[in-house]
């Protein structure tokens, strides 16, 4: 099993791909969109959780997957999926998401300095 | 229909029937055959069962291009219904027909 | 710029969107809004303008109904209703049923891929998503569908084209009042079978009314057949109607026809073409044949049928043929059947043709309690066509029937019989 820690934070290719195909402002924007997107789904796991909707849980990090892997968050992805498919009980996922909300912040910083660049 | 061309001879033998599905084949054989240098064009039929207006049609066209190419074109040995078709429609005067 | 994104750069501009297709409605039905917004962004950046999102399934399908998109990009997890669900409930719809809807899935299970095919969707896009993937999908299933829905709307106007020409060729044919009146004048009944083997034929016949009752028959037959051979028929029919003081003499009337369809037709086009005109007061037919099958002949109550020669250079075929009138007797008792050889010529369940003389012993066998009608069902039927078998010809057949004297219902009850055989054989007239 790969943990989030083995994956890169950044897509670079990824976010390549992304800068030849896009508005370099919309890109950006998107950019700046995902970290708060990202909290949102915190969020909603965590209010998930507290009613004891696993489903509900691994439904919203399905969603943070599908967002963070395309825009090149390859660490926040890969939390995302490990909550949605491989945690089994809620007990596991309450205990990574203090990692999600870290990796959530680093990710943001990162984004902000790719996007400055960029 | 089949149609068997011997090139050097300038012969033609057609069997079994001949009708509106034939067209293109016939039209090729006729344009590649007269194209080809010799003098008289034998279409041999004496093997060919059948025939509708539309493959009488087609003679007529060969007919038309031996005219422009001053070649003879020969009709030989219509039998049976092919021949009945000759005789109604007086094609065994509009071409040179040997039994 | 590195180099690296210089090679992806030219990737994606290699991939221009051909014009016509900037306008195409792409509908984006996902729940993530960042995905809406990325997925949109890069269809704009290649200049498609016509986008619309659903949030959900449910909304998926709304917008299918209202914005009708060209192409659906359909996300497969969704919160109300899954991706399958939604890929199965639009090709249930008719206007949907081949539009393309691309599945956008981060799956590589062999299985649910095969569960997504076999939903309906015509292809999938990978997630994380790859702009130069989805431009090019994008663009692949909008052209397929573009030449899908020309080709079908082609299709569809040659078809209504094709059926108005069949209409107009229908047309052509005696009406059936007309038709009743000379029966009725002439003391006779008369009954007719024309189907082509496709929408449209290469046969005609015609009624022409003369004087005293008196009338020809006509009965053309064209090389080949469908839409050549029936354009024929309509040069041919006006040609016919402006020689109309030649109607009274058939000799006379091939020989011209035969002098403007030489002009008319290219070289292997030709007519055969029968013209009989029944002058029943004098009990006389007069006719002229273009090399047409031979008209069967029955001549008064005890008469045997026979065969009337019909050689004759076929119309179109050679200038300046004259052709013969003969005249034959049409006592009362008397039968006369013109058809074309289509009917001569059919091929049955075997491959045999009935042919001239098969038809002259069927006919010996239709005794004059059979009304005209009838005689030509049996002629058909001797032949081995039924009325759902196909034609490899087109086939056409007229019987002119002297043996029973006028009785008044009979012309009507004849067309009554008549007309659903020849309708239900011609598609429906």
């Amino acid at each position: 099993m790969t943990t989030a820690a083995d994956v890169p934070l950044i897509d670079h290719d990824q976010l390549e791909l992304l800068q030849a195909a896009l508005d370099p402002g919309e890109l950006r924007a998107m950019l700046v969109q995902l970290p708060s997107a990202a909290d949102q789904a915190l969020s909603a796991i965590n209010a998930a959780l507290a009613a004891g909707d696993l489903p509900q849980a691994r439904k919203a990090a399905h969603v943070l997957k599908g967002s963070a892997s395309s825009l090149g968050a390859a660490r926040l992805a890969e939390v995302a999926r490990t909550i949605e498919l491989e945690l089994m009980t809620a007990g596991e996922i309450e205990a990574c998401l203090p990692d999600l909300a870290d990796i959530i912040v680093a990710t943001s910083d990162e984004l902000a300095r790719w996007a400055e660049r960029a | 229909m089949q149609i068997q061309i011997d090139r050097t001879s300038g012969q033609i033998a057609m069997s079994g029937e001949f009708t509106f599905t034939d067209h293109i084949p016939f039209k090729q054989m006729v344009t590649e055959i007269f194209a080809a240098p010799g003098k008289a064009v034998v279409i041999d039929l004496s093997r060919l069962d059948f025939i509708d207006s539309a493959g009488l049609g087609m003679l007529l066209l060969a007919r038309d291009e031996a005219k422009k190419t001053h070649r003879e074109l020969i009709l030989r040995g219509p039998i049976g219904q092919v021949k009945r078709m000759f005789t109604v429609t007086k094609f065994n005067t509009l071409f040179k027909v040997e039994e | 710029m590195s180099p690296v994104m210089a090679t992806v750069d030219t990737a994606v501009d290699e991939r221009a969107v051909p014009e016509g297709l900037a306008d195409a409605r792409i509908l984006i039905a996902d729940d993530d809004p960042l995905c809406r917004r990325l997925v949109a962004g890069v269809l704009r950046a290649q200049k498609f303008t016509n986008i619309e999102f659903a949030e959900g399934g449910l909304s998926a399908m709304e917008q299918v109904r209202r914005f009708r998109p060209d192409l659906l990009l359909l996300d497969m997890q969704m919160p109300d209703m899954s991706g399958l669900d939604v890929c199965r409930q639009i090709r249930a719809q008719p206007d949907f049923a081949d539009a393309p809807i691309l599945v956008q899935t981060a799956t590589v299970d062999r299985k649910k891929m095969g569960e997504l095919f076999a939903a309906g969707a015509s292809d999938f896009l990978s997630k994380p998503i790859n702009p130069s993937e989805l431009i090019a999908r994008v663009v692949v299933h909008l052209e397929r569908w573009n030449s899908l829905r020309a080709l079908r709307d082609y299709r569809e106007r040659i078809s209504r084209e094709v059926e108005a020409a069949r209409r107009m060729q229908v047309e052509l044919l005696p009406d059936p009042i007309t038709l009743q009146w000379a029966a009725r004048t002439a003391d006779l009944r008369i009954a007719s079978y024309n189907r082509p083997s496709s929408e449209l034929g290469g046969d005609l016949w015609g009624m022409l009314p003369i004087s005293n009752g008196a009338f020809g028959i006509f009965l053309a037959d064209f090389t080949g057949h469908g839409i050549n051979a029936a354009l024929n028929t309509f040069r041919l029919h006006a040609l016919i109607h402006e020689y109309k003081a030649l109607h009274h003499d058939p000799g006379a009337l091939l020989s011209m026809l035969n002098e403007r369809l030489v002009r008319l037709l290219r070289i292997g086009q030709f007519a055969t073409f029968m013209y009989v005109v029944v002058d029943h007061r004098a009990g006389v037919l007069k006719s002229a044949s273009a090399g047409a099958p031979p008209a069967l002949l029955v001549q008064g109550m005890k008469g045997r049928a026979r065969l009337c020669d019909s050689s004759g250079f076929p119309l179109g075929v050679e200038r300046g043929v004259r052709y013969r009138t003969s005249r034959r007797k049409f006592p009362l008792g008397s039968l006369l059947l013109l058809f074309s050889d289509g009917l001569s010529e059919f091929p049955d369940a075997d491959g045999k043709r009935i042919g001239d003389d098969g038809l002259l012993a069927t006919l010996d066998t239709c005794g004059p309690a059979l009304t005209p009608q009838e005689v030509i069902d049996r002629l058909c039927a001797a032949a081995g066509m039924t009325e759902g078998s196909p034609l490899p010809d087109d086939t056409t057949i007229v019987c002119i029937d002297r043996r029973a004297g006028h009785r008044p219902n009979d012309g009507l009850r004849d067309r009554a019989t008549t007309q659903p055989v020849a309708s239900s054989s011609c598609g429906g007239r």
